[in-house]
């Protein structure tokens, strides 16, 4: 078994350290999986900006996990939700165009395992096979037991 | 994403971010809303919706508007990131640090 920090070290999961301006401290941690730093810096990286939005769908991710980092207040159902069936325990995290799925291994630490851009989901209305892909990604994965928080509530995670 | 585009981004999130704080404490004090708020700029709720949550673009006036319905004033500020030990203070010309943006940098205050 391994602590996140191992898993980050042996290249399992890639730690999201944007840049701070002076004055401001990381609070909380993201972890990327491989797939989804593939798909972030391939894929997604590449999407157009959707008509009438001020940012496009990858600079929207990048603002979200830099507010998850410095600590920003985040609302639930706006900006994060955990997802049914909640015994899962995975949660999404939300932007205007973009869906991050993953689960939270310890307060304030938020491993992400997949994404999807919002409008491929709502074609598709159907979330199952994302939530089925964080739970495999999660089982197979060689972290400390309790590998996530089971709770719902905001104090719970944050 | 180099660091101009990321200027620009976190720009836009502070905006949000502050915009949206100065409601909540506006909600906690006078249980001020967004539908209240499209009240006072003759504007419906899906308009501030999308203004405040990001979804779509905004103008300075709209920002200006949004402050008015907040009934904040707008400060804006593009602080140094370099610390200031002097008059002497020499800005690095290879990297211009003019665009400067932090938590500070636009603020509706109090």
């Amino acid at each position: 078994m391994a602590t996140l920090e191992h898993l980050v070290a042996s290249g399992k999961l890639r730690k999201h350290e944007p840049e701070l301006d002076d004055g401001e401290m990381p609070e909380g941690i993201i972890c990327l999986s491989p797939e989804c730093d593939a798909w972030l810096s391939n894929h997604l990286i590449g999407t157009p900006r959707f008509s009438g939005r001020k940012l496009t769908a990858y600079d929207q991710v990048d603002q979200i996990l830099y507010d998850f980092v410095i600590g920003r207040p985040m609302a639930y159902s706006v900006h994060y939700r955990k997802l049914e069936p909640v015994g899962s325990h995975v949660w999404e995290l939300k932007t205007v165009d973009v869906r991050l799925f993953g689960w939270f291994c310890k307060k304030g630490h938020f491993v992400v395992v997949c994404g999807s851009l919002k409008n491929k989901l709502r074609k598709n209305k159907n979330y199952a096979p994302f939530i089925a892909k964080v739970i495999a990604f999660r089982k197979a994965l060689d972290l400390d037991e309790p590998k996530a928080i089971t709770g719902t509530n905001h104090n719970d995670i944050f | 994403m180099n660091k101009r585009r990321r200027t620009y981004v976190r720009l836009i999130g502070e905006i949000n971010h502050v915009l949206n704080e100065a409601l909540a404490q506006e909600f906690e004090r006078r249980q001020l809303t967004m539908t209240k708020m499209g009240e006072i700029i003759d504007r419906d709720k899906s308009f501030v919706s999308k203004k405040m949550n990001g979804t779509t673009n905004m103008t300075l006036e709209t920002l200006a508007d949004l402050a008015y319905a907040l009934n904040r004033p707008v400060k804006v500020t593009l602080p140094s990131r370099e610390p200031v030990s002097g008059a002497n203070h020499k800005i690095n010309e290879a990297q211009p640090q003019t665009s400067a943006v932090t938590n500070g940098a636009t603020a509706l205050a109090t």
